[in-house]
């Protein structure tokens, strides 16, 4: 049986030589450097007594050594938990202790925080002294642990809406349905060269990563940086000779606008896949008028199911119909159930659900999603007249910012922390580029804590990309006649 | 160039566009990417402001967090890239 493993094995037993990825600090690393540096570290691991079946996290930027550790993991049989690697270390600390991390590797300035902790997970440096202890490993291939389809790959972690973060737990067959899925979707062979964009605890990267390995092609890893600097982006993409680019939408859309992506003849991009945010109507339209022979799909799914529905932009688009997000894919079956129960029909509004190859084994720590059982997105959708969906919002208070997944619950949580600060809800003010998380707060004393000081307090709980944008004080939250927060007078107090 | 100048224009291009105004407590060394001051649409911002503030081309291989990490970092690139 194959397994997510597999991809890379394959791949570097076929062709060597070929280029596996590139990246701007390493320059370009060949499928048998990669190969033996994922036994090196499957090594390394096992001496210190990780197993099949175990975790380990990988904080670290992204690079040739995080997909080395992510690989060589998986060779013991034991699943990587990919972490942001701009999360507070109390974050981290939480994950570690959710999942049981046997290990943790990354980089020594940020693992130095861990060191002193009894009963701690091992760290495995990649850079400074680690790496003498790394190269002394042997790069033979470590003994193959016998795994299932359903055995656990990896977990990612999204917010969760109690504010504790929760574990999406992928299987082997999880991914490989999609990986599968989308490589003869993409029609990728061992020429091509895709962008790697999204960090690598964010499920999007899954494509560019194992995609590349399965056809034996090349990624190219965008640094985390550049993500959002239109012309790097651009640049990047004409240095690597990107031919498929795969990201949210916003970025696409600032090279196209911002980055003179279109000023650039001659460049080898054949397809461009969006997911993670809606796809602007205008945005498809630019591609298709300036683009014609460059491939656009618009694909949709949660972590949860991974890519679950595709759209293939037809040639003709006027620039207004919102985007649908197509169709099933990755061999699950997708349909919409109305408030009533009822399957929708064409033209019907109702919640997506999913079953299918590529839905989670469940949440890590809970009882396991029953095989087979649908998946409900949360996602509100309307059926087409194709048989299509078109993606609407959301059911519960999950927004999205710049594509990552966000809680409400879980910035309010850590807003609530503060001393100073009694009620308080967070809300999204403007859309993709220009979103901005906004508090909106009852102070506890006469003082309004400063932006800077509220910032530094949540920057203790939550990621970056969940850090408050703006605060706004109150004397009480507008509520409703029944008592509930009135998240529309919120919004409009944020305006 | 001077650093104090150059680390004052730095400053009041972030209080004033990236911050809204709301600046109380940004010193030079105040952790811009930590507290999310700096984030993925400020870095363009500040890219663009920098290259045509100071006329200089900030190269990717420049865009490290090490650079942009506060006021005083992104004035110390600043001086270099324009020597």
């Amino acid at each position: 049986m194959r397994v997510l493993k597999d991809l890379l094995l394959e791949a570097a037993a076929r062709t060597p030589d070929a280029i596996a990825l590139k990246c701007p600090e390493q320059g370009a690393v060949r499928y048998a450097e990669l190969d033996a540096l994922a036994n090196r570290v499957a090594h390394v691991l096992a001496a210190r007594g990780v197993v099949k079946g175990d975790r380990v996290g990988v904080f670290m930027p992204k690079s040739a050594a995080a997909l080395a550790v992510m690989q060589g993991v998986l060779r013991l049989g034991a699943a990587y938990v990919p972490l942001d690697p701009t999360s507070p270390l109390a974050r981290v600390r939480a994950i570690a202790a959710d999942c049981g991390l046997a290990a943790l590797a990354g980089n020594g300035a940020r693992l130095s925080a861990f060191a002193a902790e009894p009963g701690g997970p091992f760290l495995l440096e990649l850079d400074g002294a680690g790496r003498a202890l790394l190269d002394a490993a042997p790069a033979r291939p470590p003994p193959a642990p016998v795994l299932a389809s359903s055995s656990l790959a990896y977990v990612l972690y999204t917010s969760g809406s109690t504010g504790v973060p929760k574990g999406v737990a992928i299987g082997q067959e999880n991914a490989l349905a999609f990986v599968d899925w989308a490589r003869a979707h993409l029609g990728v062979t061992r020429g091509d060269v895709l962008a790697n964009h999204a960090p690598l605890h964010f499920d999007l990267s899954v494509l560019d990563v194992y995609v590349a390995f399965s056809a034996g092609a090349c990624v190219a890893l965008v640094p985390e940086m550049a993500a959002f600097v239109p012309r790097l982006l651009v640049d990047f993409v004409a240095t690597h000779g990107v031919t498929i680019w795969y990201s949210v939408p916003s970025a696409l859309g600032l090279m196209l606008e911002h980055g003179g992506l279109l000023e650039r003849p001659g460049l080898p991009l054949r397809a461009v896949c969006c997911a993670g945010e809606p796809f602007p109507p205008r945005l498809l339209a630019l591609l298709r008028r300036e683009l014609p022979g460059v491939r656009v799909s618009n694909l949709y799914g949660p972590t949860e199911t991974n890519v679950c529905t595709f759209y293939d932009a037809p040639a003709e688009v006027d620039g207004e119909t919102p985007v649908p997000i197509g169709t099933a894919a990755s061999g699950d079956e997708v349909w919409a159930v109305k408030d009533d129960g009822s399957r929708a029909a064409t033209g019907d509004i109702g919640e997506l659900l999913v079953t299918g190859p590529t839905v989670m084994l469940g949440y890590w720590g809970q009882a396991p999603h029953p095989r087979g059982a649908p998946y409900r997105t949360g996602d509100l959708v309307r059926v087409r007249s194709d048989g299509g969906f078109e993606y609407l919002g959301r059911r519960d208070r999950m927004v999205k910012l710049k594509g990552h997944r966000v809680e409400l619950g879980e910035v309010e949580t850590a807003l609530r922390h503060h001393p100073e600060i009694g009620e308080v809800a967070a809300t999204v003010v403007g859309s993709a580029m220009e979103a901005k998380l906004v508090a909106v707060a009852v102070p506890r004393t006469e003082r309004h804590v400063p932006l800077l000081e509220l910032k530094t307090h949540c920057a203790k709980f939550v990621p970056r990309y969940m850090i408050i944008d703006r605060v706004v004080w109150l004397d009480t939250l507008p509520r409703t006649r029944n008592g509930k927060v009135d998240r529309s007078a919120i919004a409009s107090a944020c305006q | 160039m001077d650093s104090n100048d150059v680390e004052a224009r730095i400053f009041s291009f972030i209080a004033k566009t990236l911050l809204g105004g709301h600046s109380e407590g940004l010193e030079r060394a105040t952790p811009l990417l930590e507290l999310g001051v700096v984030d993925s649409m400020g870095i363009t911002r500040l890219t663009t402001f920098l290259e045509t503030e100071f006329g200089l081309r900030v190269p990717v291989e420049e865009l490290s967090a090490v650079n942009f990490a506060s006021i005083e970092a992104i004035a110390r690139l600043v001086l270099r890239l324009s020597a």
